[in-house]
């Protein structure tokens, strides 16, 4: 394969993208829907209107910062994590599969266990991906994508069979974890609860070690020119392999409070998207941890407000996948302002 | 049960084909998964109302094309990320075929057609079609001017300026080329089927990659990769049927040969590369 | 037939100026040979008139009729082969020739052999046979060269300029590339620029000779009226000493007792270097010098020999190693690998101190400033911390690095390339920081292609030629003159 550019994306670049999106929802609405100002209302209000609402827009925020964070970091020192669904999904697994094993005495004991097992599992993929790159000079990209891929349909083989498929059940999925490893609801009946507020203190750690700490600034060299940091005596073998085990790290930390905390048990197909949308906050925060946040609830937010405006009937259709589709394919764009050149100091 | 999968293996190639004309200009299409889709809503409508299998097979690959050409100005006019942008296309136009459906059948479900798919003698119409395809590929691609005017695109840029030519009048028709293909084959599979059904393409287009891959990206050999991989899906398949596997243990083998394939031609690659350093330096051509 | 007039390029990130209001005359039927050493402006100057550069002023007139920045300039007839030309790893060499001249609607495999034909019999004319099926990885330069050549020759071109066209060919070769040079100028009433450093070759061949220096056109001259020793002592004058003004200190020769830093055995340049000591080791374009930077560096390995530094043998350790040792090293490609160019400034100095500057394991802001304002005072540096190297100059680039890895006093620093694209006042102050680095103990290692500015800061000079080093002695005991001729291969 071709070298590819680096995908850093510019701050005028990101403004647009994100603008587009907006207006060209907004224009949609107005135009399409029967209630253009209910569906407004919807689009922007709906999302904060309840504790439900809230809930679910506190938890896929605080869900798109975890994988958001697990983009970062692998981007930030330039290597590409396409894997990011398969190793949620495999984080899932097994944090469930531990849930199961484990005795139910263990309690909040076990659910650490259990978050750990998904963590876990994570890390060894991405850091399978690193290995490789490492050792044989396989483009991660590539393999990241193609373990994930055979990853899913693994998963899915295995939550189907004996041990672990639920017996009666209208989605596919696997049996559900004992229910003192639960993670606690917040804002019932949301989808929020107690695990993803972990992703808080694990963007201030990110934060700090990528932005304030020698391991951090060797990192962000790599993503920035990997002769240089080659050239300077970095290790390029190590900062290709570790933020790729951390990326799938943190993806597989996702699928496991997914599991434990939203859906008690592991559904089948709970992690489509999640790589992508991953990217796409990664994108929007220019791969810095402390930018993660805002970026995931923006994207979060757009996403709540398009189900909103469906649930109320104001809007047949899901805006979200437009608003994800403007934003990756505008934000890599380099538009160069006239106005705008470099300056040069003599 | 045939030796030849013929119904699985013809989208496969026809989007590996799509993937292979972007690639060989230097932007390798990922939109291909989301390309297929909207091909199969897009040829499925037309028929539906037509009556016409042609007029399906045309509407598809004008659409393609169109997204191919969108894919284009993305990544030519406005600089952006190959990979990035068709991963936007890719989220982009499964939703747009949801509103399609939605707002004409007002619903998200199958829709059926009654036209059978052509065959000849037993062997689908399409898979022939397919094969001419590849042929028809590697002979423009590599006998006539503007393949290798294509070619050269894809593997030195500098060397088409140093001609006189630019390079990215070649890469659009190859990305409007490449998301015909990709819808092509979107149609293929939905006429062979019957249907149009959400979520038709299933993976087929990331797996159209991987068999550009495999087929070290010739249009003939590619034949071949599409074959593999068809008969891993067959096999898949069968298994499911007759010994009540679960498919995902056959499903996930593919992917996974492939990472192997794929690392192992990389360790060559290294170790060949290794010591034949050639740096011109980079103060030579400014004195 | 061709005019070259007032022909002016400044490059903008360095602020050198490759051509100063050039002047020339390129007549039909002619061969004309373009010498001058490297800087002396001679491949920007036949980049403007193949147009792949922007002149900032001046004109080049083809046959009576101005050329436009608009014109397709292949199209009218003026060709480049450069010596390095672009090529494609995967497309043969037949498809090389073809590309953007195709001249047929079918390239099936009968086409293809009688088009490899009529090259190969176009190749004949000049002198050589090529195996047109190699594809570009697999041919190596001096093949790409030739294709390239076949490939523009075809567009029966008015003006063609070689770039450097017998640089790796034998005797033999080269003449009958010459001789063809020249019977086609005469047959066809076009005309050939070759810009070489053989002087024999240009007196053979040339019917007139254009001598380069500094951005202008020192002499045009026929072989009839100058000599070899002229044309030397043209490009490489005696009188041409300082460029800059010598120092205030005197020169301190290095002790000869001093230990032994850093050595070569057994290798294409066999080296001994001593604390203290500035070894400067040069070629012309193209014969040695440049592939020492990888292999002294430990960016690539040795082809053959052994490397030793402090006594140690480093042979097949990497840059990493070799840092920790105690090597610093500049780099040609200043923005390609001596700096991150979209990083801070600040980020830029420390890569080597982030282990000190951190306090319980936190990098502070204000610690990494401190230091880069440390060094700027010392080292006199441009800009702000938090600015982006990209916005410096060229020479302010080249300052950065310098001080970056010259400030921890190295064992042993190897530059390369370093005051390319530096105007007077930066090459002075690069001069000075290296006489400072070895009086302070450090063994410098200066690996160049302008081989005149060895004699500011060098305590003895190595001249490589075809590949392999031909002779090393102190300064002392060169002169301009005697170091040309050496790298000409006069001697």
């Amino acid at each position: 394969m071709k070298p590819r550019s680096n995908p850093l994306t510019s701050g005028v670049g990101t403004l647009v993208a994100l603008g587009l999106a907006l207006i060209l929802a907004v224009l949609l609405l107005a135009m399409l829907s029967p209630n253009p100002a209910g569906a407004l209302r919807a689009f922007f209000w709906g999302p904060l209107s309840s504790g439900l609402a809230w809930g679910n827009l506190l938890n896929q925020g605080l869900l798109l910062t975890l994988t958001g964070l697990a983009a970062s970091l692998a981007f930030g020192a330039g290597s590409f994590n396409l894997g990011g669904e398969g190793q949620t999904y495999t984080g899932g697994l097994a944090a469930l599969a531990a849930a199961l094993v484990l005795p139910v005495a263990w309690g909040p004991g076990g659910t650490l266990v259990a978050l750990t097992a998904g963590i876990a599992a994570g890390m060894t993929l991405g850091g399978l991906s690193g290995w490789l790159k490492v050792r044989f000079d396989a483009d991660e990209m590539i393999t990241t994508f193609l373990l994930s891929a055979s990853a899913v349909p693994l998963v899915d083989a295995v939550m189907t069979g004996p041990g672990i498929g639920a017996a009666e059940s209208m989605l596919i999925q696997s049996r559900p974890a004992p229910e003192a490893f639960w993670l606690p609801g917040l804002l019932t009946p949301s989808n929020f609860h107690v695990g993803v507020l972990v992703a808080l203190p694990l963007v201030v750690l990110f934060g700090i070690l990528v932005n304030h700490t020698p391991w951090g600034y060797r990192l962000r060299l790599m993503g920035r020119n990997r002769d240089f940091a080659r050239y300077a005596g970095i290790s390029t073998g190590f900062y290709a392999l570790v933020p790729l085990a951390l990326s799938g790290g943190l993806h597989g930390l996702a699928g496991a409070l997914g599991v434990l905390g939203t859906q008690h048990a592991l559904v089948q197909g709970f992690s489509a998207g999640w790589g992508w949308n991953g990217i796409a906050v990664a994108l929007i925060a220019r791969t810095n941890p402390w930018a993660v946040v805002p970026a995931a609830f923006l994207l979060a937010f757009l996403d709540q407000a398009s189900r909103t405006v469906v649930l109320q009937g104001q809007f047949p259709f899901q805006l979200s996948a437009l608003f994800q589709a403007a934003i990756l394919f505008f934000i890599t764009a380099r538009i160069v302002l006239p106005r705008w050149r470099k300056r040069r100091a003599s | 049960m045939s030796l030849v999968p013929f119904d699985l293996l013809t989208p496969l190639l026809v989007a590996g084909l799509g993937a292979l004309w972007s690639e060989r200009a230097g932007v390798l299409n990922i939109a291909v998964e989301g390309q297929m889709l909207a091909g199969a809503l897009a040829a499925v409508l037309g028929v539906h109302f037509t009556g016409n299998l042609a007029v399906g097979l045309t509407v598809a690959v004008v659409f393609g094309a169109l997204t191919g050409l969108v894919l284009a100005w993305g990544t030519l006019d406005l600089k952006a990320d190959p990979f990035i942008a068709a991963l936007g296309l890719n989220l982009l136009l499964p939703a747009l075929a949801g509103w399609v459906s939605f707002s004409l059948f007002g619903n998200l479900g199958v829709i059926r057609l009654d036209v059978a798919p052509p065959s000849w003698g037993g062997i689908s119409t399409f898979f022939v079609a397919a094969v001419l395809l590849a042929v028809v590929t590697h002979i423009v691609l590599f006998q006539t001017p503007w393949g290798l005017r294509l070619r050269a695109a894809g593997t030195s840029s500098p060397l088409m300026v140093s001609r006189g030519l630019s390079p990215s009048g070649y890469q659009r028709q190859a990305l409007a080329l490449s998301g015909a293909l990709a819808a092509l084959a979107g149609a293929f599979l939905a006429l062979t089927l019957g249907a149009y059904v959400p979520g038709i393409s299933a993976g087929k287009g990331w797996i159209a990659l991987v068999a550009l891959y495999l087929g070290v990206r010739r249009p003939l050999p590619l034949i071949a990769a599409c074959l593999v991989l068809a008969w891993a899906e067959q096999a898949s398949n069968l298994l499911q049927a007759v010994r009540n596997l679960p498919s995902g243990l056959v499903l996930g083998l593919p992917p996974l040969l492939t990472v192997a394939v794929f690392v192992v031609t990389s360790a060559a690659k290294k170790r060949l590369s290794r010591g034949k350093l050639v740096r011109p330096s980079p103060g030579h051509s400014r004195t | 037939m061709v005019r070259i007039e007032g022909l002016t390029k400044t490059w903008p990130d360095n602020g050198v100026t490759a051509c100063n209001a050039v002047d020339l005359e390129i007549r039909a039927g002619e061969v004309l040979a373009l010498l001058g050493e490297n800087g002396a402006g001679k491949s920007t100057l036949m980049g403007l008139l193949a147009g792949t550069i922007r002149a900032d002023a001046g004109q080049v007139v083809l046959e009576g009729r101005v050329i436009t920045p608009k014109d397709r300039v292949l199209d009218l007839g003026i060709a480049l082969v450069p010596q390095h030309p672009q090529f494609s790893p995967d497309l043969t060499l037949w498809e090389h020739a073809l590309v953007g001249d195709e001249r047929a609607l079918w390239l099936g495999p009968r086409a293809r052999r009688r088009l490899i034909e009529s090259l190969s019999a176009t190749a004949a004319q000049w002198g050589f046979t090529l195996d047109w099926t190699l594809t570009g990885r697999q041919a190596g330069p001096l093949a790409l060269q030739r294709a390239t050549l076949t490939a523009l020759f075809r567009r029966n071109p008015k003006v063609l300029i070689l770039d450097e066209p017998t640089a790796a060919l034998p005797g033999p070769e080269a003449e009958a590339l010459l001789s063809a040079v020249a019977a086609w100028t005469k047959k066809e009433g076009t005309a050939v620029v070759f810009i070489t450093h053989k002087l024999p070759e240009a007196m053979a061949w040339a019917d007139r000779i254009a001598v380069m220096r500094s951005g202008k056109i020192e002499a045009v001259v026929t072989p009839a009226e100058t000599s070899l020793e002229a044309l030397g002592a043209l490009l490489f004058p005696a009188t041409a000493t300082a460029t800059v003004e010598p120092e205030e200190e005197p020169w301190v020769s290095p002790d000869p007792a001093a230990p032994v830093v850093f050595e070569t055995r057994g290798t294409r340049a066999d080296f001994t270097l001593r604390a203290g000591e500035v070894l400067g080791l040069t070629s012309l374009r193209g014969e040695g010098a440049e592939a020492l930077e990888d292999e002294l560096t430990g960016m690539s390995p040795l082809p053959e020999g052994c490397l030793h530094m402090d006594g140690r043998d480093v042979t097949h350790r990497d840059i990493a190693d070799l840092r920790r040792l105690g090597l610093s090293y500049v780099p040609s490609d200043r923005l390609g690998r001596g700096s991150s160019p979209l990083s801070q400034l600040a980020s830029n100095v420390i890569p080597y101190r982030v282990g000190q500057l951190a306090r319980r394991g936190l990098l502070r802001r204000g610690s990494v400033r401190a230091y880069f304002h440390e060094l700027k005072t010392r080292f006199g540096l441009a800009g702000e911390a938090g600015q982006r190297l990209v916005t410096l100059s060229g020479g302010n680039i080249q300052k950065l690095i310098l001080a970056r890895e010259m400030e921890h006093n190295p064992r042993v620093l190897i530059l390369a390339e370093p005051s390319w694209g530096l105007d007077l006042e930066a090459r002075r102050i690069l001069y000075g920081l290296i006489r400072k680095s070895a009086r302070q103990g450090t063994a410098v290692v200066l690996l160049t292609s302008e081989p005149l500015e060895l004699f500011e800061v060098c305590t003895r000079i190595g001249a490589l030629a075809g590949g392999r080093l031909r002779a090393l002695k102190p300064t002392a005991e060169w002169t301009p003159e005697s170091l040309g001729r050496v790298l000409l291969g006069l001697v």
